[in-house]
């Protein structure tokens, strides 16, 4: 993938988080990141080692545990000038800082009539499969989707964490940025370079005449894995990596379902207002008389997640569930 | 006789997909006539535009429809009495109409008799000599793999009172009892007199290939049902 000569590091989505940071940081001294251990330690993940070292410790800053101040701070940094990659080392802890986020990051470009913005970007670690249990394993992207004036991305990819990253980062309003704990052992090809995404923009991921399965973070790999089962017994459907939540690229994902008929959401997130169904009443909307069949949705049951492997394991959309979900309803 | 052709069923608007009606609208392809090749038949996208294309999707004529009335009284007492189904006495009565006018089958095709009741069909083979209580048999032990070579649909659901049957490809007619219900009905007493008695009435609507047969032979089939159920027709 590398082409236009350019060169390419297999690189793991941990490590394409400080890629990105530093693609960001090196590009525009504004850019400071702060958090819980993002610093000396290089982040509890270990998704920011190096950073500090580099670009020293007024902009790579580490705090005590008080995800109120992490976002005080980096709101009141981001109204006066500096654009901060604030991290909430669980995306479960947005519960305890919320009102900065939805009363006070959402609101301040709208109260103040456009006269203050507020430019910067919250990584969080989000999802499950990790055996953290029902406190630290949660996927919240739908709380973030429901509080207008928020942006809200969650990267699949190595590539797609620098890409989206530097788009968050160079966005001027607040941007909730969900990197999935199970991914970050995966490894993936990544250019060398400057990489810059567009928020608001679905990957295709594999290409289907047959259904459009939509899928996010963790889901994306099942859906794939679920498309080559299925494409061994003669069904061929077109994965799409959401990518993006707010902006939502409607377009490429409006556009497969009315060439496939079929739409299948797979999200991670317990059933009631995930975000697949928001996108499912916009395809009813917009896609009605292009559809061929129900929509249905493939989510986690309504439940907090257990932390138990075998439980886990059973409540996660699977790739297994996701094609015999598909065929069957493809056959109903 | 119903002025219309093809009376559409409660299910059939549901058994078209969003994309397929609109397919069928844009390409003025009439969905009635279309043999769907999807799941369980059902008309697929690209049977609309195949069709719309003057391509290979069989567009059916539209069947002749005959329907009569019948007095189901005997038959329901007979099913209870022998404990069988309510669509045995009524498979048994169409078994005995088709001997006598072998026409509604398929040319030198034998007697598969296909029962659609509560939503599943089961096909009788060879059902051309079975009492009752082997059609109960049979109704309730259905062995695979038989084309039906005429279907009698028993049981309609939410109470219709008769309509149009599909005549599945190859076959020459066939057949659905509408809901029975308890009427005041005319009928003649010990002394051959009219007298009004409450019956159990239903219709009986036959849907034929009006090139294979006509209209006379549709009434003397049902005629034959119509006496079987009632008890007055010849004996075999």
């Amino acid at each position: 993938m590398g082409g236009r000569g350019v060169g390419v590091a297999q690189l793991t989505y941990r490590e394409a988080v400080a890629r990105g940071i530093a693609q960001e940081m090196s590009r525009d001294e504004r850019v400071v990141l702060i958090g819980e251990d993002v610093a000396g330690s290089g982040g509890v993940f270990k998704t920011t080692p190096g950073l500090l070292e580099r670009f020293g410790p007024t902009r790579v800053i580490d705090t005590p545990i008080a995800e109120q101040a992490i976002l005080g701070a980096a709101m009141g940094a981001a109204m006066t000038g500096l654009r901060p990659v604030a991290e909430i080392m669980f995306s479960d802890f947005f519960a305890v800082c919320w009102d900065i986020v939805a009363n006070q990051m959402a609101k301040m470009r709208y109260m103040t009539n456009g006269q203050v913005s507020v430019p910067l970007v919250v990584r969080t670690a989000n999802g499950g499969g990790l055996r953290f249990g029902a406190q630290h394993s949660q996927s919240v992207e739908n709380w973030a989707m429901s509080v207008p004036g928020l942006k809200v991305v969650t990267p699949a990819t190595p590539r797609d964490v620098v890409g989206l990253l530097a788009a968050a980062v160079r966005c001027d309003d607040p941007v909730l940025f969900f990197e999935h704990k199970g991914l970050f052992a995966t490894r993936a090809e990544v250019p060398d370079g400057e990489i810059v995404d567009a928020l608001g923009s679905a990957a295709v991921r594999r290409p289907g005449r047959d259904a459009t399965v939509l899928a996010l973070g963790l889901m994306v790999p099942r859906a794939l894995q679920a498309a080559e089962q299925l494409a061994a017994r003669g069904v061929d459907v077109e994965v799409i990596d959401v990518r993006s939540l707010v902006p939502l690229d409607t377009r490429t994902i409006l556009a497969s379902v009315s060439r496939t008929g079929r739409l299948f959401t797979v999200e991670e997130n317990p059933r009631l207002l995930g975000w697949g169904a928001e996108i499912v009443s916009i395809a009813a909307e917009e896609c009605f008389w292009d559809l061929d069949g129900p929509i249905q949705r493939i989510t986690t049951p309504h439940v907090p997640l257990p932390s138990a492997d075998l439980l886990e394991d059973t409540v996660l959309p699977s790739a297994d569930l996701v094609a015999n979900t598909v065929e069957k309803a493809l056959q109903g | 006789m119903i002025g219309g052709r093809t009376l559409p069923g409660p299910e059939s608007r549901h058994r078209h997909s969003p994309r397929v009606r609109r397919l069928a609208r844009e390409h003025g392809v009439g969905l009635a006539g279309l043999t769907g090749t999807g799941p369980h038949q059902r008309v697929t996208p690209a049977d609309v535009l195949r069709a719309a294309s003057g391509g290979a999707v069989l567009a059916t004529p539209p069947p002749g429809i005959a329907v009569v009335e019948a007095d189901l009284t005997r038959a329901q007492r007979l099913a209870a009495a022998r404990q069988v189904p309510a669509e045995v006495p009524l498979a048994a009565a169409v078994l005995a109409a088709l001997r006598r006018h072998p026409s509604l089958l398929p040319p030198g095709a034998r007697l598969h008799l296909g029962v659609r009741a509560g939503g599943r069909l089961t096909v009788i083979a060879d059902a051309g000599d079975l009492s009752m209580t082997g059609l109960a048999r049979r109704l309730a032990a259905p062995q695979a793999d038989t084309t039906a070579t005429f279907t009698l649909s028993a049981g309609l659901a939410g109470g219709l009172l008769f309509h149009v049957p599909r005549v599945p490809a190859g076959q020459v007619a066939a057949l659905a009892v509408g809901a029975a219900v308890h009427r005041p009905a005319v009928v003649l007493d010990a002394d051959g007199d009219p007298v009004v008695a409450v019956r159990l009435v239903c219709h009986l609507c036959l849907a034929y290939d009006e090139s294979a047969i006509g209209a006379a032979d549709a009434a003397a089939f049902l005629q034959a049902v119509r006496d079987r159920l009632a008890g007055t027709g010849t004996p075999r």
